[in-house]
């Protein structure tokens, strides 16, 4: 499925107002969403859900302020960058709490814990912008331009993130011994 | 390590620890969620058909199709451009004014 399909689904939903289009456009991005933020809450799976829950109703609510200049896949990353932060400036109230014996519960309830530790504990070591920046480089495969309209800063500060993160990552994979395999 | 070879294996990291999360409901779930929004288009047609009636009423009774065609007949050719450029200007820039502020009108 092509951004010429995005497009198609969101004129119908914008001129005619088919639900069904959002529906599509739902099903097609749900997944990369989903496992953006299930990396960013380093494996807390309801509260990834959540989250991207609330990323495509803003999206549904605010899709006629899509001009089209950048990929409906990078407003969107925008939006789930947004709820990401939102949410993350709203639980500092509880940064007594330990994190990571949160995390460490949240890990074992959720089915894809067991073989993905490796990975929460790797992001773990990043600042936010840094996890943020790698994951969407790395995993989501967007480009270094598409990373700064997600986070809304200049292309040297995504680059910088990224380089400061694949440090801290390589080090660190090299001492689980991934840098053999 | 050279920064191909990092690359290479944070790539490769990633990759290997990229998954697919199925569906499982959450797009129904996203669907029934949203807010369903008050179909107010009643009030275009309810205005629409008093204009209608309040015209229809002038035209029966005063003849006005009879004088604003005598009115058009009279006027100047560039009042009646101007008089109908008026509309789309102020409309555009009304639009443009309201539409930021995320007003609407209905």
């Amino acid at each position: 499925m092509s951004n010429t399909d995005d497009i198609r689904w969101i004129t119908q939903l914008t001129l005619l107002g088919d639900k069904s289009a959002f529906d599509k456009l739902t099903c097609k991005y749900q997944s990369p969403i989903r496992r953006f933020f299930l990396n960013l809450t380093v494996g807390d799976s309801q509260l990834s859900d959540d989250l991207a829950q609330e990323t495509f109703i803003k999206a549904y609510l605010n899709i006629s302020s899509f001009k089209g200049i950048s990929g409906f896949s990078t407003w969107l990353y925008r939006i789930a960058y947004n709820v990401y932060y939102d949410s993350v400036r709203a639980r500092k109230y509880y940064a007594d709490i330990d994190e990571q014996v949160i995390d460490s519960q949240y890990q074992t309830q959720n089915e894809f814990s067991a073989e993905k530790m490796d990975i929460y504990k790797a992001l773990n070591l990043l600042r936010k912008e840094e996890q943020t920046a790698v994951l969407l480089f790395y995993m989501e495969d967007k480009t270094h331009k598409e990373i700064a309209k997600i986070m809304n800063c200049p292309l040297g500060t995504v680059k910088t993130y990224i380089l400061k993160g694949k440090e801290r990552l390589s080090v660190y994979l090299t001492k689980q011994g991934y840098g053999n395999k | 390590m050279e920064t191909n070879d990092t690359d290479k294996m944070l790539s490769a990291f990633f990759k290997e620890n990229k998954i697919e999360i199925p569906d499982n409901g959450f797009s129904r779930k996203v669907m029934s969620n949203i807010p369903i929004e008050k179909d107010r288009s009643w009030i275009v047609w309810f205005f629409g058909a008093i204009g209608m009636a309040i015209t229809m009423y002038f035209v029966l009774t005063q003849g006005l199709f009879v004088q604003v065609f005598m009115l058009f007949e009279k006027m100047p050719f560039y009042y009646i451009i101007a008089a109908i450029a008026v509309f789309p200007l102020l409309g555009t820039a009304g639009y443009y004014i309201f539409h930021d502020k995320r007003f609407s009108f209905i």
